[in-house]
């Protein structure tokens, strides 16, 4: 269980100005959460600071009611906007990179290695270079990196804002496939409205710069999601409130 | 006798195999890329034998002092055959010398300089402001302090070798995705870590094309160093040669030069591209604000 507890974060520039004001949530063990807001408003800021890899200026992160203060090997796992794989490591090497940071013997973790390859659809490229694979396939491996050591947490900083449309479709049932063979508590990153209603059991909605927490909102949907669920009026309905809920900064001044 | 009914005849493919096609469009490829390769080597050859044929036709309209062909060129090469490799192993010992100094002490400084953020900036404008100084201008001094000896020659060609390496190193060190430093980062990875599993092999295709500009310009810092103090090795010889009017030698020695120059190029160049396959690692840019020795 991860709780955000009324943190701040405060730009490094000295300017006193806010990046993130009283920001307070939590997540339960196993959930899928995401978060949403208009970009600039902290997101990858609250991100960092659950994964430890940013301290937090006031308030409090814990994971199962540990506090954190620092990247506690094995504890979180992160996938970014973009893969990050080494070009120099095939797919293999790549998701054992964090084993290896571990200062732990690769060996007994290839099987399992080769388990999640197939479970998100690369059983034949572990072998690859990076290169050689697709942008969707990249970030696929990178998803199996951040589970390869069972993290608690997985935090997915807009995984997929990358990808096609189409590829992204398909990486969202991929994920979700992950999520419920795993139950992994996921924290997800996305300024896609339909995709956070597609994957997440609640949607945290931001503001504008200064983050805050404008609602949290529960999707009802039941499990397992399919595409078809994307045209149903209750996901519509959903998808329309959340859209309410953002708050653009449209420039009000008259074009001369 | 009636004929065989049609359905008996043999269906002879009137489509060929898809697989056939594309073998055959694939041997048409290559048939053509040899084709053109030969075109190539012959257009080449045929540049090569004008400029001799123009370098000949010159030489005959003037006097050997001041510019001999390049048949009388290759007969005195030949002829001082002896002379000239055994200056040519003094200068080949001098630049090795000063290459593997100077890369060596250049890679070491550029590792030290791209471990902080804070020596980087220390350093940044006087790693910069030192290439610009000529390092030829340097010899005369180096001849002072270090005598006439096989010395001010490895200093300079050590000195010249130096700021390629330096400057690749920091650089090849230092750029790497931030994305990937975050991930580093969140597996709570030790610098050390950071340092041998993302920013070394992220560095080395830099470092290598450091060391392959570094080895020419250790050439030309040899050179530089025998013209200041003629004493052996092949730009000694050139000097003398300068003195005798000799100037087929001058020539011989050149064209033995530039030979030496490719080849310890190319020399560098398999080393690196051998490295980079094993690596599995793209090819690394020059990062030379200056080009010149």
């Amino acid at each position: 269980m991860i709780e955000v507890d009324s943190i701040h974060k405060v730009f490094g520039d000295g300017s006193e100005t806010y990046a993130l004001r009283d920001v307070s949530f939590s997540v339960a063990e196993g959930e899928f959460v995401s978060l949403i807001g208009p970009s600039g408003c902290g997101k990858t800021t609250i991100l960092n600071c659950v994964g430890g890899i940013e301290p937090v200026a006031h308030g409090r992160v814990s994971i199962d009611g540990r506090p954190v203060r620092g990247p506690r090997s094995g504890d979180v796992g992160f996938v970014f906007q973009r893969a990050v794989l080494l070009a120099w490591r095939n797919v293999m090497d790549n998701v054992l990179l964090p084993i290896e940071v571990f200062g732990r013997p690769t060996a007994p973790y290839r099987a399992r290695a080769q388990e999640l390859l197939e479970l998100v659809g690369l059983s034949g490229f572990a072998g690859h270079l990076p290169g050689q694979l697709s942008g969707g396939m990249q970030q696929r491996a990178a998803i199996v990196r951040a589970l390869i050591f069972e993290p608690r947490v997985l935090l997915m900083d807009e995984p997929f804002g990358a990808l096609d449309a189409q590829t992204r479709e398909y990486m969202n049932i991929v994920l979700l496939r992950v999520w419920e063979a795993m139950r992994k508590t996921i924290v997800f990153v996305t300024h896609d409205l339909e995709e956070a209603v597609f994957l997440s059991d609640r949607v945290v909605v931001l503001t504008p710069r200064p983050g805050t927490v404008r609602e949290i909102v529960p999707v009802m949907l039941p499990r397992p999601r399919t595409i078809a669920m994307r045209y149903s009026e209750e996901f519509a309905a959903l998808a329309r409130r959340l859209r309410d809920r953002l708050e653009f900064d449209v420039p009000t001044g008259a074009a001369r | 006798m009636p004929p065989a009914p049609a359905a008996e005849m043999p269906l002879a493919p009137a489509v060929p195999e898809l697989s056939e096609l594309a073998g055959d469009a694939q041997a048409r490829r290559s048939r053509h890329r040899r084709r053109e390769a030969r075109i190539l080597a012959v257009w080449r050859l045929a540049v090569l034998a004008m400029a001799l044929l123009a370098w000949s036709l010159v030489s005959l309209a003037t006097s050997p002092l001041i510019l001999p062909g390049p048949g009388a060129v290759l007969v005195h090469l030949v002829r001082h055959a002896p002379l000239i490799l055994k200056n040519l192993w003094v200068t080949l010992a001098e630049i090795l010398l000063g290459f593997l100094a100077g890369s060596a002490v250049g890679i070491a400084t550029g590792t030290a300089i791209a471990h902080s953020r804070r020596l980087e900036a220390i350093f940044r404008p006087y790693v910069t402001t030192s290439q610009a100084v000529p390092k030829a201008a340097l010899a005369p001094i180096f001849v002072l302090w270090l005598g006439f000896g096989i010395g001010p020659k490895v200093t300079i060609a050590a000195l010249i070798s130096f700021f390629p390496l330096l400057e690749n190193t920091i650089v090849g060190l230092r750029r790497v995705d931030p994305d990937a430093l975050r991930l580093f980062a969140s597996l709570g990875a030790s610098p050390r870590q950071v340092f041998t599993k993302l920013r070394l092999p992220n560095g080395l295709p830099y470092i290598m094309a450091g060391l392959r500009v570094g080895v020419v310009f250790a050439t030309v810092g040899a050179i530089v160093g025998e013209f200041v103090t003629a004493n052996q090795g092949l730009g000694a010889l050139i000097v003398i040669a300068q003195g005798n009017f000799d100037t087929k030698l001058m020539f011989a020695v050149i064209a033995v030069l530039t030979a030496m120059g490719v080849l310890l190029y190319d020399l560098v160049r398999v080393l690196e591209r051998a490295l980079l396959r094993r690596y599995n690692l793209g090819e690394g840019e020059i990062e030379l604000h200056r080009m010149d020795p």
